[in-house]
C-alpha cells in the first residue's frame, strides 16, 4: 500500500473532520 | 451527536490510514474499508444537516455542518466510491410556485429508481441498515431501545424487491407532520448520497409521469430542474 499521496489527502480530510468536531462541540455548548 | 460522531469517525479514517502507510493493510482491503466509511460519512453529512437545521440563529453549527458535507464529497471522490444515486448534482423546483417566494430545504432519496423527497424539517436522521436487520424485523425498528413502525414500500407499491449485497437506508420522519416525539416511521430506502440535501423554492404540484401510484399515495409531484419529478408520499400509505 504506498499510493501516498493517496493516503495524504485522506489523512487531510481526516484531520478536517478532527477540527470539526471540536468546532461543532464549542458551538453546540455556546447554543444551549 | 454530530461533534462525537465527527470524531469518531475522523479518527477511525486515521487509524485506517496509518495501517496503509504501515503495510498493516493491503490495497484492496483499504479500499473496500474506505469505502464503507465514505457510506459513513455521507449519512453524517445529511444528520449533521438536520441537527443544523434545529439550531436557529446558529451560523457556526450551519458552517460546520457544510464542512462536514465538502468532507463527505472529497472523500467519495478520493476513494472512489459512487454514491449509487441517479443524480448527481442536486436539482430544483423546474416551476417554482408563483404564490410564494419561500424556498425550503428538501432531503432526497431513492427506492428503485424512483426519487422521493421530504422537507428537512420532517427528517429525525438517517442510518445504515442491513437487509438480515429487515427480514427479522417484524415491521417494527428498534430505535434505541424505542420501536417505531418500519415501512417497506416496496411491495406495497409494486417496485422490484432490494438487490441483496448493497446495504440499505433508513429514513426516520415524522409519521403525521405533527413533530410529536414518538410519532415516527422507519423508511426503508436505497442509497442517500452526500447531495441529498438541497435547497429549493416551492415547486407547482403536476402528475407523476413515468408510473401510477397507489390512490392518495402521492400527497405532491414537482417537476425538477434536471427532467425528472420529485414525489411526496405519504408514508402510512404504503404501511398496509
Amino acid at each position: 500500500m504506498k499510493d501516498d499521496r493517496k493516503l495524504w489527502s485522506c489523512q487531510l480530510v481526516a484531520e478536517r473532520m478532527l477540527g470539526m468536531a471540536v468546532s461543532i462541540g464549542f458551538e453546540a455548548a455556546r447554543l444551549d | 451527536m454530530v461533534a462525537d460522531e465527527t470524531q469518531r469517525l475522523g479518527e477511525r479514517l486515521l487509524e485506517l490510514i496509518g495501517a496503509a502507510r504501515f503495510d498493516e493493510l493491503a490495497s484492496a482491503s483499504f479500499d473496500a474499508r474506505a469505502a464503507v466509511e465514505a457510506e459513513r460519512l455521507e449519512l453524517l453529512s445529511v444528520n449533521s444537516a438536520i441537527e443544523a437545521l434545529k439550531f436557529e440563529g446558529g451560523k457556526g453549527v450551519a458552517l460546520c455542518a457544510d464542512g462536514i458535507r465538502k468532507a463527505a464529497l472529497d472523500f467519495s471522490a478520493l476513494v472512489g466510491a459512487a454514491s449509487g444515486a441517479a443524480w448527481t448534482s442536486a436539482p430544483e423546483a423546474a416551476e417554482p410556485s408563483l404564490a410564494s417566494s419561500a424556498s425550503t430545504y428538501l432531503l432526497a432519496f431513492e427506492i428503485a429508481g424512483l426519487r422521493f423527497v421530504e422537507a428537512l424539517p420532517f427528517i429525525r436522521e438517517v442510518m445504515s441498515l442491513d437487509l438480515a436487520q429487515l427480514e427479522g424485523a417484524g415491521g417494527q425498528y428498534d430505535l434505541r431501545g424505542r420501536k417505531i413502525a418500519l415501512v417497506e414500500p416496496r411491495a406495497g407499491l409494486g417496485l422490484p424487491p432490494a438487490p441483496t449485497g448493497e446495504g440499505l437506508r433508513l429514513v426516520v420522519l415524522n409519521r403525521n407532520w405533527s413533530g410529536r416525539q414518538g410519532e415516527e416511521v422507519a423508511l426503508v430506502v436505497d442509497r442517500i448520497p452526500a447531495e441529498a440535501v438541497f435547497r429549493s423554492r416551492i415547486g407547482i404540484a403536476t402528475r407523476p409521469r413515468t408510473r401510477a401510484f397507489p390512490e392518495g399515495f402521492l400527497r405532491e409531484c414537482w417537476d425538477a430542474s434536471d427532467g425528472g419529478q420529485f414525489f411526496f408520499a405519504d408514508w402510512l400509505k404504503a404501511m398496509y
